[in-house]
């Protein structure tokens, strides 16, 4: 079931396009990656999505309910994590919580109960009559995540949930994303570091310029870019030993480099023939020191396709 | 119930801002003591001669009647205005003494005719004015009373007629205006409150911007939250605590300090209701209209003063020009002082309703600006 729909969604500020026709689909359950450059359209696609931009030409739903017609159904299944920390630093941590969860219609003993709860599943429990003025930024994190999710929303978009925290801070929030997406929620996660949404996201995509670059699982992106894999042999003998005219009679291999005391094999993916390069380095007596398989990781299938890193 | 909710969160940021109380409810109380002692002579309605000394010559030798009756003058003159007869033989002594301020006038009295030559110190103009008065006083008592003697002499068997003991004789002082007029504190009391709620205007503008920077206002839009219910909430909740931090002043000022804020309070309160009303819109709609809360502190940092000057704020408005008191028409503390002065010291509620109307115009103007600039500038959310 879709729980997020986009259909040829677009939005300009002026005669700057921000988002150009986009369409996508998120599936209820999925721990959805949004990435792009800045500058990209992901915070006004998301802004459109939680209903702070207008939307000029095109169609959002969510759970079936246009965000335009429906604006106050949609937004009470969603919870937004934003990336600047939206906390009230006079307010105490439980009336934060409370605050934000009455908005959604919580009152009495229930909105005590969630905010509670809300506060527990952020390791913030014992942090209740504080004030975040006090706190690292790690806590001010977590309680930033704590606000977005007392009211249990179905959607939960988090904006850059872990910059600028300890890495105890990133495990405990990367460990909660997981908790929530396991009680059922659908989550859509941007973030610049490539290593935490290849770790957790289910589907990934990738926006430039406004547009849908690229979608889908961390392995389909990677195979975008690339249909080889890269050995890198470092010897601890001479290289001049090293003939790369019988290493290219090996099967599946397609090119071979030589530079300093490295060797680098590329081979088909579809032939596996890892024994066979350590195979002729160990019967032409040439020591190895090290071997190393290379495959393609996120930040090189954005570097391809955007032609930027994540943090330009 | 979320705009109780809003109003609730506002409420409670506000009363634990220390900064910000210190400066509603410390900062008025102080101003209202130092301002009122500084002035209160220019509101006192009783005037301190001081010593004023007169030398006089006296060359009535026969009339005993009329030495008898000018000697009861001066013990009347020193008893009840404080002014010392000195006498002299030395008449150009007399002219010195007033040459060197020894003296506020000297008196030269005759005989054969009977008559008075009255040099004044110009220096000491007001006293030597009082003198005067007060002896014209005495001359045409003493005059009448020498032409009854000649006519009825039998009437001046009437102790009241010879009674010049009785120092109204010669000057009697009426009041212009019966109704009671405010003290120093009474003023301050009304002027400075006045001014520290056109200070609530910084609390609404602060109250929509810290939200903006602080991206909570997002936050609550991605709630099912409605613009206008945002809007209320908080100017209702900044209201709320200006109401508080208000009466906080007007409770202290009134049971402390003693000043008078009239018979009945509930219409006073009224029109500083709406009065709050207004600043607090004009703060919001300020947030709305800049995009920067500096800028939109700095000018209403710029105005405030000028308009708490233009609503005699600092100095009663009776004391300057025709033209000041011509341009404070535009200050809407003017209007609303006007009113309260009105209300507590006349008991006249003429001002009263145009008070109320024109704030709660201009509040409704505020606050439908800021819902228009609130939905069309939605990005400033974002």
């Amino acid at each position: 079931m879709n729980i997020v729909n986009l259909e040829q969604v677009s939005k300009n500020f002026g005669d700057i396009t921000a988002v150009d026709k986009m369409s996508l689909s998120i599936e209820q359950g999925e721990i959805f990656g949004l990435l792009g450059p800045n500058g990209a359209g992901k915070s006004t696609a998301i802004n459109m999505i939680i209903g702070l931009l207008s939307i000029d030409k095109g169609s959002i739903s969510i759970l079936g309910s246009d965000v335009k017609k429906e604006s106050r159904t949609t937004r009470s299944n969603v919870g937004i994590v934003p990336q600047d920390i939206a906390i009230y630093e006079d307010l105490t941590s439980l009336e934060n919580v409370k605050f934000f969860a009455s908005l959604y219609g919580l009152r009495g003993k229930d909105l005590d109960k969630a905010a509670m709860e809300a506060l527990e599943f952020t390791g913030l429990s014992e942090k209740v009559k504080s004030f975040p003025k006090n706190f690292s930024g790690g806590m001010k994190r977590r309680l930033n995540i704590a606000c977005a999710i007392a009211h249990k929303p179905k959607l939960i978009i988090m904006d850059e949930p872990t910059v600028g925290i300890d890495p105890q801070s990133r495990n405990h929030i990367l460990q909660s994303v997981r908790k929530l997406n396991e009680q059922g929620c659908t989550i859509i996660y941007t973030s610049h570091y490539m290593e935490e949404v290849e770790e957790i996201c289910t589907r990934i995509a990738i926006m430039d310029h406004g547009k849908v670059i690229a979608l889908g699982t961390c392995d389909e992106l990677k195979s975008l870019i690339t249909d080889k894999d890269i050995v890198l042999v470092t010897v601890a003998d001479s290289i001049t030993k090293v003939r790369d005219e019988k290493i290219r009679e090996i099967r599946g291999v397609e090119d071979v480099e030589i530079e300093d005391s490295t060797v680098k094999v590329s081979s088909s993916r579809e032939v596996s023939n890892l024994d066979m390069i350590i195979n002729y380095f160990t019967s032409n007596r040439i020591s190895i020191k090290s071997v190393e398989s290379k495959t393609p990781d996120l930040e090189t299938v954005f570097l391809s396709l955007t032609g930027r890193r994540l943090r330009d | 119930m979320r705009i109780l909710t809003i109003i609730a969160k506002e409420f409670k940021q506000n009363i634990r801002d220390f900064k910000a109380n210190t400066m509603m409810v410390l900062f008025p109380i102080v101003l209202i003591a130092i301002l009122g002692a500084a002035f209160s002579g220019v509101f006192s309605n009783t005037i301190d001669l001081g010593e004023v000394k007169v030398l006089y010559t006296d060359k009535v030798t026969q009339n005993k009647d009329f030495k008898g009756a000018f000697d009861t003058f001066q013990k009347g003159m020193y008893y009840e205005l404080g002014i010392k007869f000195e006498e002299t033989t030395d008449e150009a002594a007399g002219v010195t003494g007033i040459e060197n301020s020894a003296y506020s006038a000297y008196l030269k009295i005759t005989e054969n005719p009977l008559q008075f030559e009255l040099y004044k110190n110009d220096r000491r103009g007001f006293n030597a004015d009082l003198l005067e008065t007060a002896l014209n006083g005495f001359i045409k008592t003493y005059d009448s009373m020498a032409a009854i003697y000649t006519t009825n002499p039998a009437a001046l068997a009437r102790p009241e007629i010879t009674d010049f003991n009785n120092p109204a004789n010669y000057v009697q002082t009426r009041s212009l205006n019966q109704k009671r007029q405010p003290g120093s504190l009474d003023y301050y009391a009304v002027t400075m409150m006045t001014l520290i709620l056109l200070y609530a205007s910084l609390t609404g503008l602060w109250a929509i911007r810290s939200e903006m920077e602080q991206k909570t206002a997002a936050r609550m839009l991605c709630a099912p939250v409605r613009g206008y219910e945002l809007l209320t909430g908080k100017v209702i909740g900044c209201i709320s605590v200006t109401v508080v931090q208000g009466l906080a002043v007007i409770l202290f000022s009134k049971l402390v300090l003693k000043a008078y804020w009239g018979e009945n309070i509930l219409p006073v309160a009224i029109v500083l209701l709406t009065y709050s009303i207004m600043t607090v819109s004009l703060g919001v709609a300020m947030a709305y209209v800049f995009k920067g809360a500096e800028a939109a502190s700095g000018i209403l940092n710029t105005i405030i003063p000028l308009l708490v000057f233009l609503g005699g704020g600092y100095v009663p408005l009776s004391v300057m020009s025709g033209f000041i008191t011509k341009i404070a028409l535009i200050s809407p503390v003017n209007w609303t002082n006007t009113a309260l002065f009105k209300i507590i010291y006349d008991g006249d509620y003429s001002g009263m309703a145009g008070s109320i109307i024109i704030n709660l115009s201009l509040s409704a103007l505020f606050i439908m600006a800021s819902a228009y600039l609130s939905r069309r500038g939605k990005r400033l959310y974002a």
